[in-house]
């Protein structure tokens, strides 16, 4: 049988992946990485995680 | 949180993780982009939420009870010291659309606070507010009753309807069918037919599986299999299905494999009860009929007896199962039915 990917797994990868690829950008100065671009940026990957979350638990009920 | 009928699974997350990239949204916009104000977006954002939680607060109606459990009368109230009143006590239910209203007058108040518009309606909105604390006072008693009184009422109706239920489906079944076996009170074969199907149509309302059409899932079509045979041919088949799951085209087969099976051994089994059990998941369907008759010989079958080979053995293989039919040690038969759901994508 097939199995199909845990999306909450799926998800927490790309957002570590962005959030490292902002890290080094900030780093190399390309990206002005203030606090205030920071916090939105960890927020909307909190929110992320927890929309990709919810979305598979609703998927799984469904059978 | 529990899952219930009014917050779907993950609902309570989907809810939270869209509110968090909306609101790291407005962070970014207020860092970089061009910002109302501090006095304005926030306010706006709680009252949006809140309209957000009132539009989407579940409609209150009763929970409606199943099977049996729907004449049940209500259970009475605990004592208030009872440790079980206690624990239930401590987890009070949040009502949506009142957080939804308290969210909604928070961004008003917040606004008008915000912006300076407060203080000079702050003397009108005092005495405002102390006449409708005294107003409460006043009529909380009387409103109070009322609401117990139309609550009473209520609860009084509902019971009245589901005691004319019962009687009503008592009369279009017990009753019909006693009169019936009246009738046929001479055919004992044809009573214990009467009786068998009453007792099962009366077992499932019991269970709460009267919301299920017969045959709209595999236990449901077993069940229905079971009793067109023991219309047909007489004698008594016990069905025994542990888990369930909805009848496509491969659970067809094995429900026509399954009858020809339980219809062989009403035929040959004499008066011995022939028993059926499955086990039903979504990735397997397993099913024995067993009988206590005089067993017979599958190898002795002649080929023109196509009931067993055909039916069973060859439908099962069609369809992609297997089918094994072996004589029971002590006398009687079983057939073995299975076959995998697969990938139903």
């Amino acid at each position: 049988m097939r199995r199909s990917p845990n999306i909450t797994v799926l998800m927490c990868g790309i957002v570590v992946l962005a959030l490292g690829v902002l890290l080094v950008l900030g780093a190399g100065g390309t990206i002005d990485l203030r606090f205030a671009y920071t916090v939105p940026v960890i927020v909307a990957a909190l929110g992320a995680i927890l929309l990709a979350s919810g979305l598979a638990s609703r998927r799984r009920g469904r059978g | 949180m529990s899952h219930s009928a009014h917050s779907p699974r993950g609902g309570l997350r989907i809810a939270i993780g869209a509110a968090l990239l909306v609101f790291s949204g407005l962070l970014f916009v207020r860092a970089a982009g061009p910002w109302p104000g501090d006095a304005i977006v926030w306010p706006a954002a709680i009252t949006v939420l809140g309209a957000l939680l009132i539009w989407r607060a579940p409609a209150v109606a009763p929970r409606r009870r199943r099977g049996w459990a729907a004449h049940r009368p209500p259970e009475p109230a605990l004592p208030r010291e009872s440790p079980v009143r206690m624990r239930a006590l401590r987890r009070p239910e949040v009502s949506r659309g009142g957080l939804g209203v308290a969210l909604v007058l928070a961004g008003g108040f917040a606004f008008l606070w915000a912006n300076g518009a407060l203080r000079p309606a702050g003397e009108a909105l005092l005495a405002a507010l102390a006449v409708l604390i005294a107003v409460a006072l006043i009529f909380a008693p009387s409103w109070r009753r009322l609401a117990r009184s139309l609550a009473a009422e209520r609860t009084e109706r509902i019971r009245s309807q589901e005691r004319a239920d019962v009687g009503a489906h008592l009369h279009d079944s017990v009753l019909q069918t006693l009169a019936l076996i009246q009738q046929s009170a001479e055919d004992p074969k044809q009573v214990a037919a009467l009786a068998r199907s009453q007792e099962r149509e009366l077992r499932g309302w019991l269970a709460g599986g009267d919301s299920h059409e017969a045959g709209d899932t595999l236990a449901a079509a077993l069940d229905a299999a079971a009793a067109e045979v023991e219309v047909a041919v007489g004698g008594s088949v016990e069905v025994v299905a542990v888990g369930d799951c909805p009848l496509e085209e491969r659970g067809g087969a094995v429900v026509a494999a399954t009858r020809e099976a339980m219809l062989n051994a009403a035929k040959f089994a004499g008066e011995a009860p022939i028993s059926v059990y499955a086990e039903l998941s979504e990735e397997r369907i397993h099913v024995f009929v067993r009988d206590r008759g005089a067993g017979f010989d599958p190898e002795a079958v002649p080929p023109e007896r196509r009931g067993v080979r055909e039916s069973i053995l060859g439908r099962m293989q069609r369809a992609g199962g297997s089918a094994t039919v072996r004589a029971l040690p002590g006398g009687g038969t079983e057939v073995e039915i299975a076959i995998d759901r697969g990938d139903r994508s």
